[in-house]
């Protein structure tokens, strides 16, 4: 898939360094890229294949940022400290990592930092009812992804990142478990907990849906 | 257990006989099902807000400006879905402010020769004179047209002064022939007046003696036509043209600040032959920049929108319908499919020549293009829209 975008990229011409550089790979080659030759590419100086990649995980990446935590400027410094740090570490990259996971392992822990000790991590049990099973403010002039938006984070930490790699950004338990520090039974918990949250949260929003 | 049932199916775990059981307590179950049903439309909603969260351009640009040094450029091509607006008005509006600008500037190129013309015309009319039809040719070939006849000098110099001239003028269709100087030769203060400048007479030639009572007696002599190079008669005649363009409709994707292609990526080079008066049929290879956007399925419960620029070359052959001349603008309509490393391409183009020397030509015009690729076993297609110009050249 992430190959087939690369060969669009074909001819593509980027200024790099006030410098006209010019993408040269093949079709063949492009599709036959994956994220972790791209960055192994980047590591090696190419700074079209960093681009590259950029584009295909930008989109992503900002997303999961701005849900975690719920804030459009936070996001963006999360956004942009995240692929500080990419470059800034990338010589500690192993290829033998799954690129991917190594980002948002990077852009989690950028996450949990932008809170620090303000974070929320409290358990299902500290939920009270305010947070669990009570309609959030059905405003007619908010939209839908306003109460989405609302409703995530109203959620713990925890089951909002598991949530979020699982159902946004297409993780699976196992990647989730290995990014997150939890076990798989941990990471299926979490996940269901988050969705039946959601759902009682949003149930007006989702039956108004339906009707 | 409903529960159960419910996370796996949801996770793509849930096995054949547990899917059994779950939509057997769907089926009975009214509240099992809406549960079922706002679960589904959870998802709905958690993909609806992924595929609409873009990144701020500013804080993209700065991320690419701090990691690589990059500066990107948001021009691209049009791939996202356009309006109406930009589908037809914007190229119907181009190409008519193009047509009315040519029109003007062509109608006040040929207002003095027009005026000239006409005085010569005038003059031919009054010649008491015999015509001759011939085929109806664009009045910058018929110069090239001489017939020469021999007059008897008694009934020439019984013509008035006026109608003793030597123009061969064509109109509507008919040369008129009026070559014989020799017995009334205008005095110079005479030929001044008549304002003949727009034309000389090549020293008009007596085939034979001044003999005869009248005009009656004589059969005008033609003189063999060569096939004039630039009508169909020489046919098939090679054309060659290259042309250069810029997009139209320069609309970035999702707001993305990907690296785009530079505004000037459309290059043309036809190559082909003309096979009958108006049709063409060639080659033509090309290079344009595309704006692919395409949807991705990773899996089962992520979707994905793409967005991608793509600078192209491709190849393939041509058509082109020419129509008749207005003003010695030549409109034309050319169809074009070939083919990319992507997929086919077809091209469409509506474009007005103008010859500048000898058989060389330039051109205007819109320029569409339509590239298909395949995703995922899924079609997708984007579109260019740009004006162009160039040059061509007859063979």
């Amino acid at each position: 898939m992430d190959g087939t975008a690369d060969s669009l990229y074909r001819g593509a011409s980027i200024i790099v360094n006030r410098e006209v550089q010019t993408l040269s790979m093949t079709t063949r080659d492009a599709v036959s890229q994956t994220d972790e030759e791209l960055f192994a590419r980047y590591q090696g100086g190419d700074h079209v294949a960093f681009a590259i990649l950029f584009e295909r995980q930008k989109g992503p990446l900002y997303t999961f940022c701005l849900r975690m935590l719920g804030d459009p400027d936070r996001a963006n410094d999360a956004f942009q400290d995240t692929f500080a740090r990419v470059v800034q570490y990338r010589a500690s990259y192993q290829s033998a990592k799954i690129f991917r996971g190594w980002l948002f392992t990077i852009a989690r822990n950028v996450c949990y930092a932008a809170y620090g000790r303000d974070w929320k991590f409290e358990s299902l049990d500290d939920l009270d009812g305010e947070q669990i099973g009570v309609p959030i403010d059905n405003d007619i002039d908010v939209t839908e992804r306003e109460l989405l938006a609302e409703a995530l984070g109203r959620l713990s930490a925890p089951l909002r990142e598991a949530l979020l790699l699982y159902e946004y950004e297409g993780f699976s338990y196992e990647e989730i478990a290995t990014m997150t520090g939890g076990s798989l039974s941990a990471i299926k918990v979490r996940i269901h907990r988050a969705r039946k949250l959601l759902r009682e949260m949003l149930e007006p929003v989702l039956r108004s849906r339906q009707s | 257990m409903f529960d159960g049932y419910l996370s796996n199916y949801l996770s793509g775990t849930l096995d054949d006989a547990g899917q059994v059981e779950l939509f057997h307590i769907l089926a009975v179950s009214d509240e099992k099902r809406k549960l079922f049903n706002d679960h589904m439309r959870l998802r709905s909603m958690m993909a609806s807000d992924r595929a609409m969260t873009t990144v701020p351009p500013d804080v993209a640009g700065a991320v690419l400006q701090s990691a690589i040094g990059a500066s990107p450029t948001v021009m691209a091509p049009v791939a996202a879905a356009t309006s109406m607006f930009s589908k037809i008005l914007m190229p119907a509006a181009a190409t008519m402010g193009m047509a009315l600008a040519g029109w003007v500037g062509f109608t006040i190129g040929h207002s003095q020769q027009n005026g000239t013309t006409q005085v010569a015309a005038n003059t031919a009319q009054q010649a008491v004179q015999q015509t001759v039809p011939v085929a109806s040719t664009p009045e910058v070939r018929i110069q090239r047209v001489y017939i020469t006849r021999t007059v008897p000098a008694t009934a020439v110099a019984e013509l008035p002064l006026e109608n003793s001239n030597v123009i061969a003028q064509t109109q509507a269709g008919n040369v008129t022939a009026a070559p014989v100087q020799a017995a009334v030769v205008p005095t110079e203060e005479q030929t001044i007046s008549r304002n003949f400048t727009s034309y000389v007479d090549p020293a008009p030639v007596l085939r034979y003696p001044l003999v005869g009572a009248s005009d009656a007696a004589f059969t005008p002599m033609l003189p063999t036509l060569t096939p004039d190079t630039t009508t169909d008669e020489a046919l098939p005649r090679g054309e060659m043209e290259f042309g250069q363009g810029a997009q139209l409709i320069q609309k970035s994707i999702n707001n993305s600040n990907l690296p785009a292609p530079q505004p000037v990526s459309l290059f043309r080079f036809r190559f082909g032959a003309r096979i009958s008066r108006n049709v063409s049929v060639g080659v033509l290879v090309g290079q344009n920049s595309f704006g692919l956007k395409y949807i991705d399925q990773p899996n089962n419960y992520t979707q994905r929108s793409i967005s991608q620029y793509s600078t192209l070359v491709y190849a393939g052959a041509y058509g082109r319908y020419s129509m008749h001349s207005m003003l010695g603008v030549t409109p034309a309509l050319t169809l074009g499919i070939a083919g990319s490393s992507l997929g086919p391409l077809s091209e469409f183009e509506l474009s007005a020549a103008r010859p500048i020397f000898g058989s060389v030509s330039m051109f205007a015009g819109v320029h569409s293009d339509l590239q298909m690729f395949k995703h995922g076993g899924t079609w997708f297609s984007s579109q260019t829209i740009s004006i162009m110009a160039g040059i061509g050249a007859g063979l």
